[in-house]
């Protein structure tokens, strides 16, 4: 048993970028207001290319798929063009996210070697790769050399590492759309442990190709042609006419550390994470378990030291699935949760799958710090009425202890139970 | 294809893989390590030309060039 209480352990600093806005201020706007970025999505390598064999089901604007894209990139001037040439979407935008982080925790300060880097994400730069393939068919001795390097998700990290000389470790981690979770988790225990003095946990964009968004709806999980004529409608998790999730593109940092570190010039803590827990359901597939949720949010709330009517906010995993956010609502009731705020981030945002985790805990502290939590869109008719919903307005409401949950195929559960500071 | 029209591809295509590179400052004699290129941007620079040319060349007869002259002689050669 420790004879010491364990320092604790602060989030120092908050990168964010998303089809809604890139940076906290443009982001907690966007979120406070509900202004969403929904669409048919644009982006090259997104949508089904026609094929005349099968006009009948080609995927025109009418039936493509739906997501939030981020509008225009702005990616800072101190990385060069050389170093962005051979890089992937999902790595400019991590470049760009970590670099608002880096400089709001004043990482300059820190020795480079008692710095860390976790990314959470696997498989992340799909859409890069069928684009370099489909370029390159039938001519594949023309490949750039550099796609044996970029085609690796650790190329995001040597290009971060490499850009903001972080010499102390970097690495991904992979669990599906927990992966952020995981990276905050690993973050805190390298912390903890004195592996490094800073972490920073980033979640990547994942960067979806037509192929998987083809069979992410076929299997029931992304949203179906429902909307297709009504992308605004489309995203609504928790309502009774759900319809799977809405992909949205989001990256997003944050810098973890030991709240007695050293103190650095403008550096405030934002939040304490208090509690995390993560478990498995030993189940390779996409459905939810109940007992995997409660089993996390119960342990991350023991962790914590909190007790359940402490809790006053809850950002959910609510990704918009049908049996998904069943099984959530009824966690929450198991674990006497009822009475705590909760909105959906995803409503707004769209799913950003690895960068979930880490976009929602970031949503959740800067509501934190606004003092006000942002609204849910679509959530016309919510599943169940027990719980306190966040609908159409903001609730101005300063958050003491707020739990954020993410879930992920192939049986995978996490939560973060976060203070006030 | 003369020279000049290999050196104008390679000089353009140095460009793209070096953004920084002005196209008018690069010479026949600039070695590529005076220009900044590493062995990964030389590997970029011979696919990306081999690619322009439609050329199934090996890039193993190229790992000699030391110099964009030495490029333009060698590609030259080959067509």
């Amino acid at each position: 048993m420790l004879n010491y209480e364990p320092s604790e352990i602060i989030v120092s600093g908050i990168g964010i970028t998303s089809a809604i806005g890139q940076g906290k201020s443009a982001f907690i706007s966007a979120l406070l207001e509900g202004r969403h970025n929904f669409s048919v999505m644009k982006r090259p390598g997104r949508q089904v290319p026609f094929n005349p064999t099968y006009a009948s089901e080609n995927r025109g604007n009418s039936t493509g798929f739906l997501g939030a894209e981020i509008d225009s990139l702005q990616i800072p001037e101190s990385i060069s063009k050389k170093q962005l040439r051979t890089a992937s979407f999902s790595t400019k935008v991590a470049l760009a996210t970590l670099q608002e982080a880096w400089l709001d925790a004043n990482l300059n300060e820190v020795e480079p070697t008692r710095i860390g880097l976790i990314v959470g994400g696997s498989n992340f730069q799909q859409r890069e790769l069928v684009l370099t393939h489909e370029k390159h068919q039938n001519r594949s001795q023309f490949v750039q050399p550099t796609y044996g390097m970029s085609f690796l998700d650790s190329d995001l990290c040597g290009l971060c590492t490499e850009v903001f000389n972080i010499k102390g470790f970097a690495y991904t981690v992979g669990g599906a759309s927990a992966s952020g979770q995981v990276a905050v988790i690993n973050a805190i225990n390298a912390v903890q442990s004195g592996q490094v003095d800073v972490c920073i946990a980033l979640g990547a964009l994942m960067d979806l190709s037509y192929w998987e968004c083809q069979a992410l709806r076929s299997l029931g999980a992304m949203g179906s042609i429902r909307y297709s004529s009504e992308p605004e409608l489309a995203c609504r998790p928790f309502d009774k006419n759900r319809d799977g999730f809405i992909f949205g593109e989001s990256c997003g940092a944050v810098v973890i550390q030991k709240s007695d570190f050293a103190k650095r010039e403008g550096v405030q803590p934002y939040a304490r994470l208090k509690g995390w827990a993560i478990g498995m359901d030993g189940n390779r597939n996409p459905n939810p378990s109940l007992e995997g949720e409660v089993g996390v949010i119960k342990n991350a709330i023991k962790h914590s030291g909190l007790v359940e009517n402490q809790i006053d906010y809850i950002n959910p995993h609510g990704s918009g699935s049908k049996i998904g956010d069943e099984i959530e609502l009824k966690a929450i009731s198991q674990c006497g949760l009822n009475h705590s705020f909760i909105n959906t981030t995803k409503s707004i945002t769209g799913h950003g799958l690895s960068a979930a985790g880490i976009v929602e805990l970031i949503a959740t502290i800067l509501q934190m710090k606004a003092g006000s939590l942002h609204p849910c869109r679509n959530l016309d008719n919510p599943m169940e009425s027990e719980y306190n919903w966040v609908r159409q307005r903001m609730v101005s409401h300063s958050i003491q202890n707020a739990l954020n949950v993410s879930i992920g195929f192939g049986g995978i559960n996490t939560a973060v139970v976060l203070q006030t500071v | 294809m003369s020279k000049e029209q290999i050196f104008e591809i390679i000089v353009g295509n140095l460009v793209e893989i070096v953004p920084e590179i002005n196209y008018e400052d690069v010479l026949l004699s600039h070695r590529f390590s005076d220009l900044g290129l590493n062995s990964i941007d030389r590997g970029e620079l011979i696919s990306l030309t081999l690619e322009v040319l439609e050329s199934d060349s090996s890039r193993v007869e190229f790992v000699t060039a030391q110099t964009v002259g030495d490029l333009v002689d060698i590609f030259y050669a080959k067509l």
